[in-house]
């Protein structure tokens, strides 16, 4: 084998490792549908709050919310894992860390808040902690370093919660969700879709 | 052609199908055979032959299983797959530094 061979020998081994870890990564479609949801949520919990509007139905609006995202997240989760051509490490990674985000955040949102340690005007920023550092590594994980850069986002957003809590602070987190996760999740979503088509 | 001894390239990854099938394993820690399949470029047949000579090898270890009723193969590196291909690609890089 002469030298030019192996050059292009490593090029081509290269080339087929590059194209097959591209396309292992999640499809956004979880930031989205979390983002929505929480989305929606907020804004019925500050509505009611303005208007001073309590029905009793909204004591499981949560409940609801939370439970009916566990079980589609669950659901839809294992079906693409028992579907899935590929398996890789860092697939793996990025799954049970978003798991354990999810998990962190809901302890923080209803134990957390309902055993008293802590007002329930600080949720919002403790679960934006979190999910800092879930985006900062998941940036790692998708190799885009604008994912990493969104935990900026996310930490600037809890900082200021902690420091001015009032009932707008639910504001500041509807903007956070749009901006820093339904809105990437289209990102990843588009970009993912286009390349899948691209490579396959 | 320099002093490289090629003779030290393993013959069982030096093919472009092979080596191929060895660069998706390496990136991904499982592979069905249709992703395989579309990785390589190859027809069922041609790719089953080059699966079964890597199995043979001790290279890859396949798993098969049932989806929906229809037969599943998944692929994957054995540990001797791995250090053989990671001493393939430290002989071509040998090679282009002679």
């Amino acid at each position: 084998m002469e030298e030019r061979e192996a050059k292009q020998e490593l090029e081509y081994i290269k080339k087929i490792m590059q194209d097959s870890r591209k396309i292992i990564l999640d499809d956004g479609r979880g930031f989205i549908f979390w983002g929505v949801l929480i989305i929606v949520g907020l804004s019925v919990t500050y509505f009611s709050v303005i208007y001073k509007w309590h029905p009793p139905v909204l004591n499981y609006l949560w409940p609801f919310l939370i439970g009916f995202g566990w079980i589609y997240t669950l659901i839809i989760e294992f079906n693409r894992m028992k579907r899935a051509r590929v398996k890789t490490f860092a697939g793996q990674i990025l799954g049970t860390l978003w798991f354990s985000v999810g998990v962190s955040a809901t302890i923080f949102g209803f134990v957390g808040s309902m055993s008293g340690a802590y007002d329930g005007v600080y949720i919002s920023a403790v679960i934006s902690v979190v999910l800092g550092i879930a985006y900062a590594l998941s940036g790692v994980l998708y190799g885009k370093k604008w994912i990493s850069l969104l935990a900026f986002g996310w930490w600037i957003g809890a900082i200021t919660i902690f420091l001015w809590p009032t009932v707008h602070s639910i504001l500041i987190m509807i903007l956070m969700l749009t901006f820093f996760q339904t809105l990437p999740g289209i990102i990843i979503y588009r970009d993912l879709k286009k390349l899948r088509s691209e490579l396959v | 052609m320099t002093d490289f001894d090629y003779q030290q390239l393993d013959d069982i990854i030096h093919s472009r199908i092979r080596l191929a099938i060895m660069a998706v394993l390496v990136s991904v820690e499982e592979a069905e055979f249709t992703f395989l399949r579309e990785k390589v470029n190859a027809t069922d047949g041609n790719l089953s032959t080059h699966l079964k000579k890597l199995e043979d090898a001790g290279y890859i270890a396949v798993s098969k299983s049932f989806l929906d009723r229809k037969p599943v193969s998944r692929y994957m590196l054995t540990q001797k797959g791995r250090k053989s291909f990671e001493a393939y690609v430290e002989h071509l890089e040998k090679l282009i530094k002679k």
